[in-house]
């Protein structure tokens, strides 16, 4: 399990964290650890509180107990430093109405710090991979879905941050860009950045992720390396059985 | 699925749809008011918002008498016109008794003497002429001639009493006719542009749920009928639109018909116009790109507030109007039929009126205006619901991306200027309303205006008001480029605190620049006065800047549903603090007034920006939100506040009980009373809240949490020398401002007009019986125990907490400095100084106290 992993050299460190909205528990007590360079699934039904959780990583809301830690920084008290840590791309990205794509790119360059064109000259090749090159000087508000991901995506990867928080990075997305999106975030994961994103495909977390944590109902239901569960629920188990199994829920007739 | 159940889903008819869309937008309001309900008992404790319940309340009276006085409006613009129209036939318009006295003078020559005949003229002419110089212009001499020699040559025949109003309507072609109907057809254009109030809810009108709603089998008329009548809950304009109707039906059959017609004819006519104002929203909707959209609804809803404020002025004005404009307005008359009112309230040709024939012709009318409406939506819909447009806006254009060198270095401000180019709403929203709502405030302030033109110091007093006015509108739109886009700056290591400031030096900037034109202007117009006019501008930098911090605290987040949520009123109230003190300052040229609005306005941005701060992380997360740690800025002024007013207050009473000849007996109790009131309070306030008495009176740095807990006269135990060393240090600094405040005394006293201020305070200081101890009872034994608690204990300590360093040493010395008189400024701003660096330096309050007693003892000795 995780948390025989040194927490000193845990990336993204949450301890008991519990975060409710007036009387309704959106999770409770939950504790993770994920060390750096790994790229980790977050996997649960829906209102499993997957946003939830990563809206109190990026320091949105705050912590009714407990704290989440990113690179030794309190995501909540220390949210303005941790943002140079952190590249987040939202489950629906939406963008300033008045502004190109490649603006809204040098905006965001801008104002964490970078030097604007070197930014632009750096993502250059990453824009044509993306095949948002054709449509980066348009306005952004008119892409579809899957261009604003993209757009999202490389907000998030902009500043070259050592931790990316993508909240379902592939809904929306055609097959091809699905694939590119992975392959992506497993190239990142090579140069030591730590991923964690949340899905429901549940055969793209078994091929690309190196750890998963399955949450149900705001409580940690698994986690750990995915062997590490294979061989704890059955070693012919699937990932998909796995969490069939844990976030079954009694019928409602 | 059985055949069963599929077989009975059926479309919803008209009617029903209509029905189930209205009950969930009633829904919908309910449950927002529950949420707000519950989160402020979450955050407060209280259950009920009776500041919102008033606020509503006084906002629909208001509303009911807009209305009402609209009616009036149509009424004086025929009256204006009658009058025009008897003038030209070289008739006098006059009112009843100067007709019946003129007759009465005409019949009755035996009654009285030709002398006195004559005397009785004249004085009626006098005050008639008076009447109409100050309604049409002109001197009153000349109107007085004009009226004698008419009386004298033809007796009562060139004169004519005023006319009915609207019961005069003749016929469709006539002038006054004219001028009644252009007055409805601007009230019923007033109450279609009205929409759902200035609070634009562009997200909304962004992303409509018309394709969601349109998925569904039910009849598009019903869907757009449902969506055009939710303004009338929103907005109160349209609930008490009846007023208008009614009053004006009065006005011609009686207060009972009118009564009737307010149902009959207002309720339909209200409806009407704002199913119109909705399809005229619809329309841009349906027609207009994104990027258009919001600035064609802002440029609506702008005419909407602009028309309805100008109601009032236009109608004191009207014969003025009139009369301007009737050679302009003439030809429209010969040209058009204007049978408009005459419809609207029943008007007959033979001159007479038919109550049932207006209600049937408003019914119809209102008939046609919602079936117009609904149909023109349908129609649109039916071509499309995202129009024909998109293709040609979707790159920003070359030139709207040239400025790319202008604020470069600030990625924020650039990206505010792209929004200002490029979405047309931008304008609207940022310039166009906070200056109509500035102009309408000067408006109100017709002191301001009318001396504008005669005195430097009224067109500075102008220049204020509109700055302030214009950041006070401002301020709380300072996320409207962000809009839903917020999540990203929400990724920047920068912090929406960062954010917030930026914009709010990018508004005090706008508005610096707005004041400089008018300042600019008054230099051009009253040069002998410049300096005065500069040390003004220096003072709206000063003001500007902390209006602009303040302003900005009042911001809203759209939700995600794209409601912006509603501002506090005494928050809204709070921000205004200080604007008229530096206002009044400015036009009545007392500076030291000015310094006081400046000194004020700042320390409430400093109290606001406190509470702000402790809020703003929680934008997204309102469960979370926590009061700011207490005391706070605000609470040590609402306390510094209680004692100034309450002190006055009690001082009145007192005297009310020793005798007006023992006032300054009652001075000093009354001090001592408050004084330990309000310190009792403040006490029981922070214990509620887990802040221990004795923490009030340390300076506390989180080095001996044990040393907290001592009371404060009992020192450190360990340190007691130390304690010792520094109240002899209070005392002895307390003696050393003391002589240079008497120093400083002596030196003003070689000024003369100052020093004839101080003879006359001293003078007074020996008439009255028993001032001068108790002033020293005061100044000795209340004031530095008081004032070192609430200035130093709670002020300072909260400022440091949000400024730190010597911006709070210098905002709290001010602070105290304004609350005495100005000749003392600088020796109390000295000692005010002095105090807190003692309290902040020894991590006591004691040797501050010290410290005044000496300093007043050694000034009063």
């Amino acid at each position: 399990m995780m948390e025989s992993l040194s927490s000193q050299s845990a990336l993204v460190e949450l301890s008991h964290v519990t975060k409710s909205f007036g009387a309704k528990v959106a999770l409770d007590d939950i504790s993770v650890s994920i060390p750096p360079g790994q790229i980790c699934g977050l996997l649960g039904p829906n209102g499993a509180g997957k946003t939830t959780l990563f809206r109190l990583l990026m320091g949105i809301l705050k912590t009714t107990e407990g704290a989440l830690f990113i690179d030794g920084r309190d995501a909540f008290d220390e949210r303005v430093e941790v943002k140079r840590l952190v590249g987040f791309l939202p489950d629906e990205p939406v963008f300033y109405s008045f502004l190109s794509g490649r603006e809204i790119l040098e905006l965001s360059a801008g104002m964490h710090g970078l030097d604007v064109k070197a930014t632009m000259d750096r993502v250059a090749p990453l824009i044509a991979r993306l095949r948002l090159a054709d449509d980066i000087n348009f306005y952004a508000e008119d892409y579809s879905r899957g261009m604003k991901k993209k757009l999202g995506l490389l907000l998030a990867m902009l500043h070259e941050p050592r931790l990316l928080i993508l909240d379902e990075p592939t809904n929306g997305l055609d097959v091809e860009s699905t694939h590119l999106f992975y392959d992506l975030m497993v190239e990142e994961s090579g140069r030591g950045v730590t991923v964690l994103f949340s899905t429901h495909l549940m055969d793209h977390v078994a091929r690309i992720c190196s750890h998963a944590v399955i949450i149900n109902e705001g409580r940690v239901m698994a986690k750990g390396a995915l062997n590490e569960l294979r061989s704890a629920f059955g070693e012919s188990s699937s990932l998909e059985d796995i969490f069939l199994k844990l976030t079954a829920r009694p019928s409602q007739k | 699925m059985n055949t069963e159940s599929r077989a009975s889903t059926r479309t919803p008819g008209f009617w029903r749809t209509l029905r189930l869309l209205l009950g969930a937008a009633r829904r919908r309001a309910a449950g927002r008011s529950r949420r707000r309900k519950e989160l402020l008992h979450h955050r407060s404790g209280k259950s009920s918002d009776t500041l919102g319940r008033l606020g509503l309340l006084g906002m629909t009276a208001f509303m009911a008498l807009l209305n009402s006085y609209a009616a009036y409006t149509v009424n004086s613009a025929i009256s204006a016109g009658q009058r025009l129209e008897a003038d030209r036939q070289g008739k006098f318009v006059v009112p009843g008794y100067f007709l019946e006295a003129l007759r009465g003078i005409e019949r009755g020559g035996a009654d009285f003497s030709k002398e006195r005949a004559q005397e009785i003229l004249e004085d009626l002419c006098r005050g008639e002429a008076r009447v109409r110089a100050i309604e049409l212009g002109g001197s009153e001499e000349e109107h007085k001639k004009l009226l004698l020699e008419a009386a004298r040559a033809h007796g009562s025949r060139d004169f004519i009493v005023e006319g009915d109003g609207i019961s005069g309507l003749s016929t469709a072609r006539s002038f006054p006719a004219m001028l009644g109907s252009i007055t409805l057809l601007w009230w019923l254009f007033m109450m279609m542009t009205q929409g759902e109030g200035l609070e634009l809810d562009l997200q909304r009108r962004r992303h409509p749920m018309w394709e969601w709603l349109f998925s569904h089998p039910a009849p598009p008329s019903a869907i757009f009928l449902a969506e055009m009548l939710s303004p009338i809950v929103a907005n109160p304009i349209y609930l008490t639109g009846p007023f208008f109707c009614g009053f004006l039906y009065g006005s011609i059959y009686g207060a009972a018909p009118g009564m009737a017609a307010a149902i009959l004819v207002g309720a339909p006519i209200s409806v009407a116009t704002a199913c119109v104002g909705k399809a005229f929203e619809i329309g841009i909707m349906l027609r207009f790109s994104m990027r258009s959209r919001g600035a064609m609804i802002g440029l609506k809803s702008w005419f909407g507030y602009a028309s309805m404020v100008s109601f009032a002025p236009i109608a004191l004005a009207m014969p003025q109007i009139v009369r301007t404009l009737e050679g302009f307005l003439r030809h429209f008359a010969a040209l058009l039929p204007w049978p408009w009112l005459g419809w609207f309230v029943g008007a007959r040709p033979d001159g007479s009126f038919s109550f049932i024939t207006g209600v049937a012709s408003c019914w119809l009318a209102a008939v046609f205006m919602i079936a117009g409406g609904v149909w023109y939506s349908v129609w649109g819909a039916r071509r499309g619901l995202a129009g024909g447009f998109a293709k040609a806006d979707l790159a920003p254009s070359a030139l709207s991306a040239a400025p790319k060198t202008l604020f470069r270095k600030n990625p924020l401000y650039h990206k505010e200027l792209l929004w200002f180019l490029r979405d047309r709403g931008a304008i609207v929203q940022t310039i166009l309303i906070p200056l109509t709502i500035a102009g309408y405030q000067l408006i109100n302030l017709r002191g301001i205006v009318s001396g504008a033109q005669g005195s430097w110091n009224y067109l500075a007093g102008a220049a204020i008001v509109v700055g302030t006015y214009f950041l006070w509108v401002l301020g709380p739109k300072s996320l409207a480029s962000e809009g839903p886009a917020l999540w990203l700056a929400l990724t920047w290591p920068r912090g929406l605190e960062g954010i917030l400031k930026s914009k709010a030096r990018l508004w005090s900037l706008i508005a610096t620049g707005m004041v400089a034109l008018i300042l600019a202007y008054a230099i051009f117009r009253f040069p002998q006065d410049a300096w005065k006019v500069l040390l003004t501008g220096i003072g709206w930098l000063a003001f500007g800047r902390g209006m602009a911090e303040k302003s900005v605290t009042l911001v809203s987040t759209p939700s995600s549903s794209g409601e912006p949520e509603p501002i506090p009123k005494g928050r809204q109230w709070a921000a205004s603090l200080g604007m008229l003190t530096f206002g009044i300052g400015i036009v009545t040229q007392r500076w030291q007034i000015a310094v006081m609005g400046i000194v004020y306005s700042w320390v409430t941005a400093a109290a606001m920006w406190q509470n702000f701060r402790a809020r703003l992380p929680f934008l997204y997360d309102p469960w979370s939100e926590k009061l700011p740690p207490p005391p706070t800025v605000m609470h040590a002024m609402i306390a510094i506040s209680a004692l100034i007013e309450g002190g006055a207050v009690v001082t009145g009473v007192c005297a009310l009980f020793v005798g007006a000849e023992n006032i300054a007996w009652a001075q000093a109790i009354a001090y001592g009373i408050c004084a330990a009131a309000v310190a009792m309070f403040v006490s029981k306030f922070l214990v509620d809240r887990g802040v221990a008495p004795g923490e009030v009176l340390c300076w506390r740095n989180g080095v001996n949490p044990e040393l907290e807990t001592r009371l404060w006269w009992s020192g450190d135990g360990t340190r007691g020398s130390r304690f010792a060393a520094s109240m002899a240090v209070g005392v002895l600094a307390g003696a050393a401002l003391g002589l240079l405040a008497r120093g400083y005394i002596a030196l003003l006293l070689h000024f003369p007009a100052l020093a004839e201020t101080i003879h006359a305070s001293q003078e007074q200081m020996a008439k009255v019986q028993g001032l001068k101890l108790s002033y020293g009872l005061i100044a000795i034994a209340f004031a530095p125990f008081a004032e070192e608690y609430l200035f130093r204990g709670l002020l300072f300590r909260a400022l440091d907490r949000e400024w730190g360093g010597w911006r709070a040493v210098a905002a709290s010395a001010a602070l105290f400095a304004i609350y005495h008189p100005p000749m003392a400024w600088l020796p109390v701003g000295l000692l005010g100084t002095a105090g807190a660096l003692l309290f902040k330096n020894t991590g006591r309050l004691a040797p501050a106290v010290i410290l005044h007693i000496a300093y007043n003892t050694v000034v009063l000795i």
